[in-house]
């Protein structure tokens, strides 16, 4: 079966950007890095596969198939064969323009993918919308509704109920909003040591900014020990991760633009992310804004480990394993040491090797969400090295990451933290 | 020409009897996705097959190779698609059995130093596997985190260390095959010394032109108890090539001895593999000497004396192992870095006595001139194998003419000063019509006779290695006579 030769005619005239594709020298030796090869063997399911097929049908040397589509569309844009081609191919920029010419050319039909549209396009941009659908998603927890239609609905169908386990338990409502620059003094959270040494900027996110908001207080209390006063904007808004990923760019663009001057006039000199996702995104600007943000951007760890942290004085017996978010380690560069060497201050912390800690856990934002078939079989490897390390706690920065692998450990003696969130324990009151 | 024509070739098969068996998840027709297997590390030749299947173990291959026997078509083996000689290219069609998930490795036997593994088991995976008993897997090709032990016996293949250690077939001790007509046979084993003809040596190397490799018996090695790493630079590659016949001439046996020219450096130092190298040099000389510290003591001071008497312009020593990894940073990034001077990135490979290094690579730097091409050396000087490679722009049909024409010559001439055609990439597509070259019309037609004997159809990788047109059904004695005086 073969794609209308008019549909495949305008994507080509538009997908000019495919010249990207040309730094392959097709060597091959990504291959064994990239977790969808990993589960199928495929080569199309490979980056070299995957770059050649864009390549090929920008060149008209290769037709247009849905089934050949359906590979592009597979990849998790994990960006680990970004670290290692020696070519230094950029898949997270090739794949987010080659789905952006798909997405005007040729629309998924699936009802999954028009209900991701629908929430990236008009529910994630909104502070007020998440709230709603977190306090909706609060009560159908609290009264039991949801066990009610778990169980009733996965008698039905197997992916619910993998679909439930994503979910972590919702904080109350009253608990869940963080103080931003509207309703605390001064807009800021001050430094904890005297005179601030930097006033930083935190950046929330859409859905983490309410889901995650005790890796928020984690963070700025971590952010006040060493000496930062920490400011959080209030109309600062999603980061656009997932509707670049998606192909989505002109949305991105505009959420980019709000965060812009969300954090114009803050006075800010760094602003900082915990999210490992979110910060990939800020990271990389739009080439509209060459400037980004105006000043730097830094994952939590990252910058902590810059500045230093005082001493712990808590002992924390645990055996912890760090697993590497891929768009910390392979989308913002951070190597694993930079939190390795922060885990490695506090005392009693045992702190073991986890074998491929930088291969993707399947997350990949909503990935798991739109290709269970694939996120599955990659948690389970995961899984396997995790129990294998022997740790107790797993630490990872980024909420994708915490949620797919905390489902995977559900039925396990295993806790997933933040890596802050554990650096904030090992200190007292 | 769409790639559609070419599926849609003479006859369709039947597929009904191999999906029997076979899940949809690993049999692949669909004519946009084949399109991906059209070429493998060597994107010159293309030609898609009409379908892929991933086997997944030896009884799934014999049955493959029986449905392609009943249909009447070829089929080509493949392991990571890393080769750099066309070896997986599917030229006349058929099916590609993909052997990547066969990827266990079935046992180590650490008193015996020998490991059992299936051929698609990845060449780092199985060091990565056995490290921890105190062995490893000697041969090291440079692609070793993607390559497979099936592809590196097809091929024979080398790496820098081999200098010391030796190549693959080196460190094979018994295979089991499936023959091209589904048969299984089983040749050595963990026994170093086995009676009898080796057929094993004679398998390694075949390139898939003698059935399917599905179990390989390895031989384990421990590593050396210490290692030494040195970079010499030089600003002229005469010198640096002199220091190479010094140390091959005193005795001293490093485990590698790579060069790479300024063209090389160029691209390196242009690239996120910056190593460091100055500017204006002109060769670099990555040497690296295994075996116990005092002899590695006594190799080094002489080491330093051969690079002070061929004025070395810097000499560095790695101190640790983060320091030795610095080093070989640029060497082992060459290739990545030379695929960022242009799209496309043609690697020859050929070999020249190690006396000849210097004149040949200027001949090589006048034919380049003569095509107008850019050509990159980077190489593995000890055992004098060198690796030009061209960078173009593979949309430019004139000038990818323009580039096999310079690969032609350059290959002419590395036989001309004595050495060959291949150093470790095999012949595949890319040199067939080279081999004569090489080899008489009675040499090339004994190989054909011996392939036909264990291949009489032609069905397992048809048209490689052979030049155009002299395999064929009724054999190369034949085909001989038909040969112009
Ligand atoms: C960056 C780079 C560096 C390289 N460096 C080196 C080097 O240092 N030294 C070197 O020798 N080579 C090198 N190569 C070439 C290549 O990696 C080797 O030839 C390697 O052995 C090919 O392995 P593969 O698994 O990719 O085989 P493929 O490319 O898939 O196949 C190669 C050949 O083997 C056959 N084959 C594969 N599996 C089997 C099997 N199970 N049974 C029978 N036949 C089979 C195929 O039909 C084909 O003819 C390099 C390649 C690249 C891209
Ligand atoms: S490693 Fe880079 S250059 Fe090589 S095949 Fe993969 S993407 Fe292409
Ligand atoms: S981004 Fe990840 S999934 Fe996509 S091709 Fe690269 S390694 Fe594979």
């Amino acid at each position: 079966m073969a794609i209308p030769k008019s549909e495949e005619k305008a994507f080509k005239e538009r997908f000019e950007e495919y010249t990207q594709t040309l730094d392959c020298v097709h060597c091959g030796l990504c291959i064994p890095d990239c977790p969808t090869q990993g589960i199928t063997g495929r080569e199309s399911d490979s980056p070299r596969g995957r770059i050649y097929l864009m390549r090929g049908y920008a060149e008209e040397s290769i037709p247009f198939t849905p089934e050949s589509l359906k590979h592009l569309d597979q990849c998790i844009v994990c960006r680990n064969c970004e670290t290692v081609c020696p070519s230094g191919i950029q898949m997270g920029e090739m794949m987010e323009t080659f789905r952006h010419e798909m997405n005007r050319t040729l629309p998924h039909k699936g009802w999954k993918h028009h209900f991701m549209k629908l929430m990236l396009n008009h529910v994630v941009p909104s502070r007020a919308k998440i709230a709603f659908l977190l306090d909706l998603l609060y009560y159908y927890d609290r009264f039991k509704l949801r066990k009610i239609l778990v169980g009733v609905g996965s008698k039905f169908s197997k992916k619910l109920k993998k679909m439930d386990r994503l979910f972590p338990p919702i904080p109350k409502p009253s608990e869940r909003r963080l103080a931003t620059s509207a309703s605390i003094p001064q807009g800021l959270y001050p430094s904890t040591q005297g005179k601030a040494r930097m006033k930083v900027g935190l950046f929330l996110g859409c859905i983490t900014s309410e889901l995650f908001v005790e890796t928020h207080r984690s963070t700025i209390r971590m952010l006040n020990r060493s000496g930062c006063d920490v400011y959080v904007p209030d109309s600062q808004t999603c980061c656009g991760a997932l509707h670049r990923h998606g192909g989505f760019i002109d949305e991105a663009h505009r959420l980019y633009e709000g965060n812009v001057s969300a954090f114009e006039e803050s006075g800010v000199d760094v602003i900082i992310v915990n999210a490992a996702g979110c910060g990939a995104a800020l990271k990389e600007p739009p080439s509209s804004l060459p400037d980004g943000l105006g000043r730097p951007v830094r994952d939590i760890c990252e910058f902590l480990e810059e500045i230093g942290i005082p001493e712990p004085d808590q002992k924390i017996s645990r055996k912890v394993a760090y697993d590497q978010p891929c768009h910390l380690v392979h989308g913002q560069k951070v190597p694993a040491s930079a939190v390795l060497s922060l885990l490695e201050q506090v005392p009693g912390l045992e702190i073991v090797p986890l074998r491929n800690s930088e291969r993707c856990c399947g997350s990949g934002g909503i990935y798991n969400l739109l290709h269970p078939e694939m996120a599955e079989p990659i948690l389970d490897e995961k899984v396997e090295d995790i129990l294998d390390s022997g740790a107790d706690t797993i630490v990872t920065g980024n909420p994708g990451c915490w949620m797919q692998i905390r489902s995977g450990l559900l039925d396990k003696d295993i806790e997933v933290l933040h890596p802050v969130d554990l650096l904030d324990q090992a200190y007292g009151a | 020409m769409s790639h559609l024509d070419s599926v849609s070739s003479p006859k369709t098969p039947d597929f009904s009897a191999l999906k029997s068996w076979i899940p949809p998840e690993r049999l692949i027709t669909d004519p946009g996705e084949v399109s991906v297997y059209e070429c493998d590390g060597l994107p010159l030749h293309k030609k898609s097959p009409i379908a892929v299947v991933l086997c997944k173990s030896e009884e799934e291959v014999v049955q493959t190779v029986k449905w392609c026997d009943r249909e009447g078509l070829p089929f080509v083996p493949r392991g990571a698609g890393t080769g750099l000689s066309g070896g997986a290219t599917p030229i006349t069609a058929g099916v590609i059995i993909d052997l990547n998930r066969m990827n266990r490795i079935k046992h180590i036997d650490a008193e015996n130093r020998f490991a059992i593994v299936e051929p698609g088991v990845i060449n780092n995976h199985l060091s990565d596997a056995t490290r921890p008993q105190g062995l490893e897997y000697a041969p090291d090709p440079s692609s070793q985190r993607a390559c497979t032990i099936g592809g590196n016996v097809a091929e024979n293949s080398g790496g820098p260390h081999c200098l010391k250690y030796g190549v693959t077939t080196d460190h094979v001790l018994g295979l089991r095959v499936v023959l091209p007509d589904g048969q299984i046979v089983q040749m050595g084993g963990p026994e170093i010394d086995q009676p009898g003809y080796d057929l094993t040596g004679l398998f390694v190397g075949t390139e898939g032109t003698f059935g399917i490799v599905t179990e390989v018996t390895v031989n384990l090695i421990p590593p050396p108890p210490s290692v030494r790493t040195y970079l010499a630079i030089f600003d002229s590659l005469g010198l640096a090539c002199r220091m190479v016949s010094q140390i091959t001439r005193s005795g001293i046996l490093p485990a590698a001895l790579e060069i790479m020219d300024q063209n090389t450096i160029r691209a390196v130092e242009a690239s996120v593999f910056r190593a460091g190298y100055p500017e204006d040099a002109a060769a670099v000389l990555l040497i690296e000497t295994h075996g116990i510290d005092d002899s590695l003591a006594d190799e080094e001071a002489r080491i330093i004396e051969f690079a002070q008497e061929c004025h070395a312009i810097e000499f560095r020593t790695a101190n640790d192992e983060k320091e030795r990894m610095d080093l070989w940073k640029g060497r082992k990034g060459a290739f990545g870095a030379m695929g960022r001077v242009n799209t496309d990135l043609y690697v020859l490979d050929g070999v020249v006595p190690r006396t000849q290094l210097e004149s040949v690579l200027n001949r090589v730097g006048e034919i380049a001139e003569k095509h107008q091409v850019t050509v990159s050396n980077v190489f593995h000087a000890g055992d004098g194998n060198l690796h030009p490679n061209i960078s173009y722009d593979g949309r430019d049909p004139e000038e990818s003419h323009r580039v096999l024409e310079a690969g032609k010559e350059i290959l002419q001439l590395c036989v001309d000063s004595g050495g060959t055609i291949s150093g470790e990439h095999g012949i595949g597509l890319e040199k067939s019509e080279f081999l004569p070259m090489v080899f008489s019309d009675e040499h090339i037609d004994t190989m054909i006779e011996l392939r036909l004997a264990v291949d009489p159809q032609e069905r397992s990788n048809p048209q490689k290695i052979f030049p155009d047109n002299r395999v064929s059904k009724d054999g190369g004695r034949q085909k001989l006579n038909k040969v112009p005086q």
